[in-house]
């Protein structure tokens, strides 16, 4: 029988994957932006358990902004990326440290 | 009437500004005669007063002719209050003055300074008058600090000598410890009566409210203020130890040192203490220290004069002994014997310094009395003005000094109290030590052979000095049977002073009968012996008499201590300033934060090292602990 | 151990194992068609838990849109791909911090104890996306409104982040400026050569 905790469990472990994610990867910033995707999935999957769970449909209303903000979100993301190429040549996180103090 | 004695300070300052700014307008003989004639004018002026105030008994009271400063209930304020005891220290004071500005006419005719000099010495008059006439105790601060500036001043004339400089900073910085001490007690009278005025202060006067006023340091409020303003006395009044600049500020010209450091500046202390004499009045301490302080000095300082050579130098310990006698006299609250005495010795010592200038005149400025002798003949006028001052010094009978110095004696005596009867020893020996080395003077400087060289060029002075000579000595021998005056002189007391004084006759029959004089005729008998008749005593060749002879010799170290605690006090502030300032406020806590700061950001800006990665880290990390805080606080 | 109860194992084992590896890969278009991979497997959880509207959304939205424009910029871009070189100590450090907050959101699930929580399976009357549709244009309006707006500005944002501006303007180039070094722009000529 899969209980409530089976599905936070997976939606934890699929977040801290995901953070890993964030700081294991020095070559690509599309790979963090992935990693960002990510975590938003994992997030909206707690949403849709606990949405399921409690019986309110709220939380499934809820990950529909969630949804729409994160396209919005890798669109510019994925813009800016674009531009940061064009400047650069490169995505490699590693070459980009100009807010060093 | 009332409004005349504003006029005073002003033609004084007018005569200062006059002499000291017409560079070319004047030549020096006219500005000097102006300066003579406006400090004459203000002399009338003020005998005028002093006539207004004897026949109609009453006080000209000015509450406040110039707000100075007005803060919140503070109102400070220049006045006047003149009573008994400031008409007759403004004659005194003025009357010393014109002679003085007379007397330099001649004395300065030579000298290149010639304006500056009277600019000068006007400047001092007004300061010293600002300082008799004030009713409140900050104008009396100004006239005290004013004439310690203008002391500074003339000390310091001849500004190329080396000694003349030396002499005026350590005038100048003994004077400031005087004035700090001064400073404190006025806050402290402000304190104790919230208020600067006289007026105010003596109304406040109660005994039941002293009685009920806290302590500080074990002293009485009134008392400590008394004893800090008493302080500042001593550096103006050079009582020991702060008399040490008196002898040095002989460096200045001679009628300086007639006016300022023997007749009238000096003499501010003893004034000062005389118009506060309502509060001294009560203090108990301050008066047996007082007394105490002007007993020694009037018998320690009068012995360094036997063994001095400087002409200027022995009259001017010779002034710091007769201060000691009047600060003695103030010491057991009879402040009218003690302010008697303040003005017959003004008028002699400063015939004596003038006297003393004439001489050096004629001598090319020699001031060394091992290198004058038998003077009589060829300095007539000088040598009989001299003999008066010094009969009058040594309190011949019928002379000012025998009037006043015998009253002091007298009253010490009938005071009846042990530490009175200590003083009045001291103050017998006192006078005669005081006629050892003032017939000591006499006779090495007019008596037997010339020591010098060029004795047939020695020649009395022109008119211009002599003139001055004959008024002090009129002034002298004459000024002392104004006795009367001073006996009613309405200083306020609470329990009189019983002087002994019946009327003139019977005061002159008890004086000549007196120990003071015994005292007189031993002292000349020995001053005639060792100086005249150049005996040598066996004793005094004594090994154990030469140390004594040697300790005198070297003023009792005071110098020496002095110099030994400035010494201490420049390694405490080479202390501090190297240790303290460099070591730790500028190398520590001014250059050394910023540089701790530096080094502390230094390695915080390897924290923002731009890469994206390391602030997600951060971030996460930082939740991570969170988190764990969260579960260890909910288990 | 009934059908859901294994294709739950199935589609979380794929989803896990998914997105290790898209962590670890170096070549971009694999992340891509990993992330539909994760994405399509989300979906059919999503639809385990009834929330068959969302699941449809994010294959629609999600897969069709967001992850074909990544796709799109991938291989606009034709990212040179590389081997990571670097160090590996901090790969230790970040496995090691999101395993403390794996095991930390573990204990907070595990303290609240919602596996008490059970499937209701309720079935209701009306069907999710009619509920759904029923919460946005009644309570959630606004909110809706806005996220159309924010649509509306991320689009437009895009376009003028990539703004190709014309050649033959006297316009500086920051990019450009910051990527002069001193050498391209001075020559340093000896005097003979002149």
């Amino acid at each position: 029988m899969i209980t409530m905790s089976h599905y936070l469990v997976f939606s934890a472990l699929l977040f801290c994957i995901s953070i890993a994610g964030i700081f294991i990867n020095r070559k690509n910033i599309l790979l963090l932006l992935m990693s960002i995707e990510l975590m938003l999935l994992s997030v909206n999957t707690n949403f849709i358990v606990f949405s399921h769970f409690s019986d309110d449909i709220t939380g499934q209303v809820f990950v529909f902004f969630i949804l729409a903000v994160a396209a919005a979100e890798s669109a510019i993301g994925l813009a800016i990326i674009v531009s940061l190429f064009r400047i650069r040549n490169s995505l490699e996180i590693n070459l980009i440290n100009k807010l060093k103090g | 009437m009332e409004s005349l004695v504003i006029y005073i300070p002003i033609l004084l300052i007018l005569s200062s500004l006059i002499t000291g700014l017409s560079t070319k307008v004047l030549n020096n003989l006219y500005s000097g005669i102006i300066s003579t004639f406006l400090v004459f004018i203000s002399l009338v002026v003020s005998i005028f007063i002093l006539v207004e105030i004897y026949s109609s008994d009453q006080v000209i009271y000015y509450d406040n002719f110039y707000d100075w400063i007005s803060i919140n209930g503070l109102n400070i304020g220049m006045g006047y209050l003149i009573d008994k005891l400031s008409s007759i220290m403004l004659v005194v004071v003025l009357s010393i003055s014109t002679v003085v500005h007379f007397y330099s006419i001649g004395y300065m005719k030579d000298e290149k300074d010639f304006k500056r000099f009277f600019s000068y010495i006007a400047l001092f008059t007004f300061s010293m008058v600002l300082l008799v006439i004030s009713n409140n105790l900050i104008q009396l601060f100004i006239g005290w600090e004013g004439v310690g500036l203008v002391s500074y001043l003339l000390i310091g004339f001849f500004y190329k000598k080396q000694s003349a400089i030396k002499a005026n900073l350590k005038a100048f910085l003994i004077n400031r410890i005087g004035d700090m001490f001064f400073i404190l007690g006025i806050a402290m009278v402000y304190a104790v009566f919230d208020s600067f005025d006289y007026k105010t202060i003596f109304s406040n006067l109660s005994i039941t409210d002293i009685a009920n006023l806290d302590s500080y340091f074990g002293l009485g409020y009134l008392d400590f203020a008394c004893l800090l303003l008493f302080l500042g006395a001593m550096a103006k009044s050079a009582q020991i130890p702060l008399h040490v600049w008196l002898p040095d500020s002989m460096e200045g010209p001679t009628p300086i040192s007639a006016l300022i450091h023997a007749a009238t500046m000096v003499t501010a202390g003893i004034f000062m203490v005389a118009r506060l004499s309502p509060i001294y009045e009560l203090t108990l301490f301050t008066n047996d220290f007082i007394l105490l302080v002007g007993a020694s000095t009037a018998l320690f300082i009068g012995v360094i004069a036997i063994f001095e050579n400087d002409i200027k130098k022995v009259i001017a310990y010779s002034t710091i002994s007769q201060l000691g006698y009047m600060v003695a006299a103030l010491g057991i609250n009879a402040y009218t014997v003690s302010f008697f005495h303040l003005y017959t010795h003004a008028f002699f010592k400063a015939l004596l310094f003038l006297c003393a200038g004439s001489v050096i005149m004629s001598l090319h400025h020699n001031q060394d009395i091992r290198k004058m002798g038998g003077l009589k003949s060829k300095l007539p006028i000088t040598y009989i003005s001299f003999m008066i001052g010094t009969l009058c010094i040594i309190g011949f009978p019928l002379t000012s000094g025998f009037f006043s110095k015998d009253l002091i004696l007298e009253v010490m005596l009938y005071d009846n109290e042990t530490l009175s009867f200590i003083a009045y020893i001291m103050l017998l020996i006192g006078a005669l030590v005081t006629t050892v080395y003032s017939i000591r003077l006499l006779f090495l400087v007019f008596y037997n052979e010339y020591r010098g060289e060029d004795f047939n060029h020695i020649r009395e002075q022109s008119s211009v000095i002599t003139i001055p000579l004959i008024i002090l000595s009129v002034l002298s021998l004459f000024s002392g049977y104004l006795i009367e005056i001073f006996i009613d002189l309405p200083i306020f007391m609470y329990e009189a002073k019983d002087i002994n004084y019946e009327n003139l006759i019977a005061f002159i029959k008890h004086g000549i009968l007196s120990p003071a004089s015994l005292t007189l005729i031993l002292g000349f008998y020995i001053a005639k012996k060792l100086y005249k008749d150049n005996i040598k005593i066996k004793i005094l060749e004594n090994k154990v008499f030469e140390n004594v002879v040697s300790v005198i010799k070297s003023k009792y170290k005071f110098d020496e201590f002095f110099i030994y605690f400035s010494k201490l006090l420049k390694n405490c502030s080479s202390f501090s300033s190297q240790k303290l300032d460099l070591g730790l406020i500028d190398s520590f806590i001014v250059n050394g934060l910023p540089k701790k700061i530096n080094a502390i950001s230094g390695f915080l800006r390897n924290i923002s090292s731009g890469y994206l990665y390391h602030y997600a880290f951060s971030i996460v990390f930082s939740l991570v602990i969170i988190f764990g805080i969260m579960l260890i606080r909910v288990s | 151990m009934d059908i859901l109860t294994i294709l739950f194992y199935l589609v979380t084992s794929v989803v896990i194992f998914s997105s290790m590896s898209l962590v670890i890969v170096n070549n971009t278009v694999h992340a891509a068609l990993l992330l539909v991979l994760i994405f399509f497997n989300s979906a059919i959880l999503w639809l385990m838990l009834n929330a068959e509207f969302l699941a449809i959304v994010l294959v629609l939205v999600y897969v069709g849109a967001v992850l074909v424009l990544f796709l799109f910029v991938i291989m606009l871009l034709d990212i040179p791909v590389k081997k990571t070189t670097d160090k590996k100590l901090y790969l230790l450090f970040s496995v090691i911090t999101s395993l403390i907050m794996f095991a930390e959101l573990y204990m907070i699930i595990f303290y609240h104890d919602f596996s008490n929580g059970t499937n209701l399976n309720s079935i209701s009357e009306v069907n999710n996306t009619y509920e759904i549709g029923l919460m946005l244009f009644t309570q959630h309006i606004f909110s809706f409104e806005v996220t159309a707006f924010i649509l509306l500005v991320a689009i437009i944002a895009a376009i003028a982040i990539n703004l190709t501006i014309r050649e033959r303007s006297l316009r500086q180039d920051p990019g450009k400026q910051i990527l002069e070094t001193k050498e391209s722009r001075l020559k340093i000529i000896k005097g003979e050569d002149l």
